[in-house]
């Protein structure tokens, strides 16, 4: 399909201008998809949780997940609910993406 | 998700983050995003993405976040606004991606009927456009006062907080 979504990277510029540098850091993202937006920063931080309650989104998101982020990017199918009623861990960074 | 749904889901944020930690909220402005037909140097607007909720959703999101902050539990600290911009060879493509992706998106028949015979006006050079308007916010997770915890959790209005439902009561103490 010739679809070419933000080809400026306007979502991920603005989103290192807001948030500043990942790397190192722990983050959640909340709403991921199918991972759009976590391919864009996820080989930064030194930890990524993704969530996302669709089932399908979450598939395509492991399927394309790259070999080397194995173990350091995660991704749940699981709403934001479950989620946090099971966490064990604090994040020094959440990304509601397109979520709320 | 309801108001009241997003309200809860930030007060979960706040209980995930590490103190002093960021949430980075990013959401549609709520703009009817332009669709146009790009034939060669031209742009010419056809009409405009809509929604069976009316972008009310992303309306309530401001509000949420701007409860968030005045309950205290964030401080804003930046918001800006970027355009997310989809490029298509056909308006099929558009359609299906969009359809995929943005489940209570509609655009009309009208407009279909329109870009598409813009783009079989052209032989080559030609694509169709969606721009959308997003906000980016960045919040600081800001400390529950100590003094509010020996208080016996207080509301906003200095009374205690009926909609805590006692999971993660200690983060979720509401002070002004």
């Amino acid at each position: 399909m010739a679809v070419r979504l933000d080809p400026e990277d306007s979502e991920m510029n603005t989103l290192y201008r807001l948030a500043g540098d990942l790397s190192g850091k722990m983050v959640l993202e909340v709403g991921c998809g199918d991972g759009r937006l976590t391919w864009g920063y996820g080989h930064k931080p030194a930890l990524v949780h993704a969530l996302d309650p669709k089932t399908e989104k979450i598939a395509a998101a492991k399927r394309t997940l790259p070999p080397q982020w194995y173990g350091r990017v995660k991704f749940f199918a699981t709403s934001l609910e479950e989620f946090a009623a099971a966490a064990n861990q604090r994040y020094d960074v959440a990304i509601l993406s397109w979520s709320l | 998700m309801p108001a009241e749904g997003m309200v809860h889901a930030l007060k979960q944020i706040h209980s995930l983050l590490q103190p002093g930690g960021l949430l980075i909220d990013i959401h549609p402005s709520g703009e009817p995003p332009p669709i146009h037909v790009r034939l060669a140097e031209q742009q010419i607007c056809v009409g405009w993405v809509n929604e069976e909720s009316e972008f009310v959703s992303y309306f309530q999101t401001d509000t949420a976040l701007a409860e968030a902050v005045k309950n205290g539990w964030f401080r804003q600290e930046q918001q800006t606004r970027f355009a997310f911009v989809t490029f298509a060879d056909t308006l099929y493509e558009l359609h299906d991606h969009l359809a995929q992706n943005w489940e209570d998106m509609i655009i009309d028949q009208q407009i279909m009927t329109q870009a598409d015979d813009l783009l079989r006006s052209a032989e080559a050079d030609k694509e169709v456009i969606v721009r959308e308007w997003i906000k980016m916010t960045a919040l600081r997770q800001q400390p529950i006062p100590t003094a509010a915890i020996d208080s016996g959790n207080p509301g906003t209005d200095g009374k205690p907080d009926s909609r805590v439902d006692g999971k993660n009561e200690d983060t979720i103490i509401v002070v002004e």
